[in-house]
């Protein structure tokens, strides 16, 4: 289009903008009044009662139309909603409706109560003022939800407001938190609370030792029955001061654990969709969907006993998030997985900085392993001396693309690829596990958390 | 606000339904002609087919031709003024008439609440009673030649209807 075409359009689309900002006759009314009175003057002029009776509805009907008064702007109010929801939450939402002086008719576009989305257009009478309906989120992440296109119609349809395109309003919707029984973490000492039982000596519950009186101890940490039994074998005073006991415990310890999440590929277990993703677009079966909702699940399940939990992203290093603890960390934590759902694209070079990882945190790495990158950054961080967990969530069973002809040769070397490098994962010493709703996870953590086990970078 | 304000959506009316009942009303509008021997059966054939076609495109000049052809068929046959097929051709090229109006509206995919169409049908019913009235005052009116004067009044009349007509339309514009 020349750019004198362009113009033309635009200000016929503006133009066009403003007659439906107003109350406009319909082809309707045109129709009811030219055929109405056309034939009803047909049949006076041909002497003819059929024409006249023909025509009297149209032109009656046109005429009642016309006279009662239509105006005033049609207006909505949205009532205010939670700005951040839960996947699988229901709200009620009310509208408020101003149709305007004289109207009939209400089109309005709002969500349908059985299916998310902004659904149909819903037409109800103009006397209605609020409209009601129940609004539910299936899936997580930030959607349109709410398009409230409006248009009002007078009587008989033959008077028009509209339509207008309603604001977009678009709402957050958190990833379900799906809790894990939570399991020891190899515990550091950092900080001396935590639900993990350290090495050390502290002021923990877990008995560690029964040993003689030190200067220093506190008096009510004497276990006085082994003392009394040790005592009675005293020959002098000084012998009993000796002979004193007292209980010692185990320090309470938290633990880090850094979640790290491979936003770069999203895929299912159909090949043949694999190249059909879209930005800002998550499957709904696929890794990112599954490594989000672990990631969801494994900061909520060690956020809860006390731990501290890092996120990194591996695509997009910029929305990682520094180690942290409590309730709200969880609530951060879930909307930048938001945001890196978002922005989840393809990036050749996955990043784990040294930084990125705090001494001795486990490392939970998140990942189909479609690349060699990942094995690569995964091995480095063992290599620091992290304690790594690699989680696979590629689906297990893959489906060649129906319409290739060489859709099963491609999924034998993918497979065929990603045992490679799963194997590559264990011969580093990355212990390598698939989601099964975190089953297997919590499990590996518990054994690399078992005291018998020598942990790299552990104090 | 009342109780009676606030309306529950989700159930209701597809919404084809107003294109339904331009359908079938056209069809009907269309199938009351063969009623009468001497309407051309390409003209009536044309017709059906554009009743059919009607309920796709109810927003253009197709539901004012359907009417308008049908009007003109009827109004060519001869036979008693107030003959069924007249009687009846009066609710249905009303209806074509209203349901158009309401499916240019309406899209195919919407929702209707029942209640919304109870004002446009009591209108229909209320129009409806007026035109049998006038019909049932005309069958009693005796027929022949009129006065000069009243030949000369509906001439005005006529002309008066066509000028409120015009600007009407122009007003709403």
């Amino acid at each position: 289009m020349t750019r004198a075409g362009a113009r033309v359009r635009a200000w016929q689309e503006q133009r066009g903008a403003l007659a439906r900002q107003a109350w406009r006759a319909t082809d309707a009314l045109r129709r009811g009044l030219v055929l109405g009175v056309a034939l009803v003057v047909g049949g006076v002029l041909l002497h003819s009662l059929a024409p006249v009776l023909l025509g009297a509805p149209l032109l009656a009907s046109s005429a009642l139309s016309l006279l009662i008064p239509v105006g005033g702007q049609p207006r909505t109010t949205i009532r205010p909603l939670p700005r951040t929801v839960e996947t699988g939450q229901r709200a009620r939402l009310l509208v408020d409706v101003e149709p305007g002086d004289g109207a009939e008719l209400v089109a309005i576009r709002l969500p349908s109560p059985h299916r998310s989305g902004v659904g149909p257009v819903h037409v109800v009478p103009a006397t209605a003022t609020t409209l009601a309906t129940n609004l539910r989120w299936d899936a997580w992440g930030e959607h349109a939800e709410l398009r409230p296109d409006l248009m009002v119609a007078g009587p008989d349809g033959l008077l028009a407001y509209g339509p207008m395109v309603g604001d977009e309003a678009r709402r957050a919707v958190l990833p379900q938190v799906r809790p894990l029984p939570p399991g020891p973490l190899p515990p550091r000492s950092a900080g001396l609370v935590g639900a993990h039982r350290s090495r050390r000596a502290g002021d923990g519950i877990d008995l560690r030792n029964i040993r003689p009186y030190q200067p220093g101890d506190r008096l009510r940490r004497v276990d006085w029955r082994t003392t009394l039994r040790a005592g009675s074998r005293a020959v002098d005073a000084d012998d009993v001061l000796n002979t004193l006991y007292v209980r010692e415990r185990h320090a309470e310890a938290d633990a880090d654990i850094i979640i790290a999440l491979d936003s770069r590929v999203d895929v299912n277990d159909k090949l043949g969709d694999w190249s059909l993703g879209e930005p800002g677009f998550v499957r709904p079966n696929g890794t990112l969907n599954t490594s989000v909702h672990a990631a969801t699940a494994l900061a909520a399940s060690y956020l809860r006993q006390g731990d501290r939990v890092g996120f990194v992203d591996l695509g997009r290093p910029q929305f990682s998030l520094p180690s942290g603890a409590g309730r709200r960390h969880l609530m951060r934590l879930r909307h930048r997985m938001l945001v890196c759902a978002q922005n989840a694209g393809w990036a050749p070079r996955p990043v784990l900085r040294a930084e990125q990882v705090p001494p001795g945190a486990v490392v939970i790495v998140l990942s189909p392993f479609l690349d060699d990158a990942v094995v690569g950054q995964t091995l480095l961080a063992v290599r620091r001396g992290s304690v790594v967990l690699a989680v696979d969530v590629l689906p297990a069973d893959l489906v060649p693309d129906p319409e290739n002809r060489w859709g099963d040769a491609v999924r034998q070397v993918i497979t065929g690829e990603h045992e490679i490098r799963l194997a590559a994962l264990r011969g580093g010493g990355v212990p390598v596990v698939s989601w099964l709703d975190g089953v297997e996870v919590v499990a590996m953590l518990r054994r690399l958390a078992a005291p018998g086990r020598r942990l790299a970078g552990r104090r | 606000m009342t109780t009676e304000s606030v309306v529950e959506l989700g159930r209701g009316w597809p919404g084809w339904v107003p294109r339904l009942v331009l359908m079938l009303s056209g069809l009907g509008a269309a199938g009351v002609l063969l009623l009468d021997p001497r309407v051309n059966g390409i003209a009536l054939g044309f017709l059906i087919a554009f009743a059919l076609v009607v309920p796709w495109v109810p927003a253009t000049p197709a539901p004012a031709i359907l009417i308008g052809g049908i009007a003109v068929a009827v109004a060519a046959g001869n036979g008693d003024v107030l003959r069924p097929e007249v009687l009846a051709e009066i609710p249905l090229l009303h209806l074509v008439h209203v349901s158009a109006s309401f499916g240019a509206l309406v899209p195919v995919r919407a929702v209707i609440r029942p209640g919304a169409f109870a004002r446009p049908l009591r209108r229909f019913v209320v129009v409806q009673a007026v035109t049998f009235a006038v019909a049932g005052v005309a069958a009693l009116l005796p027929t022949g030649r009129n006065p000069t004067v009243v030949e000369f009044a509906g001439l005005v009349a006529s002309t008066g209807l066509v000028g409120v007509a015009i600007w009407l339309v122009a007003r709403r514009r």
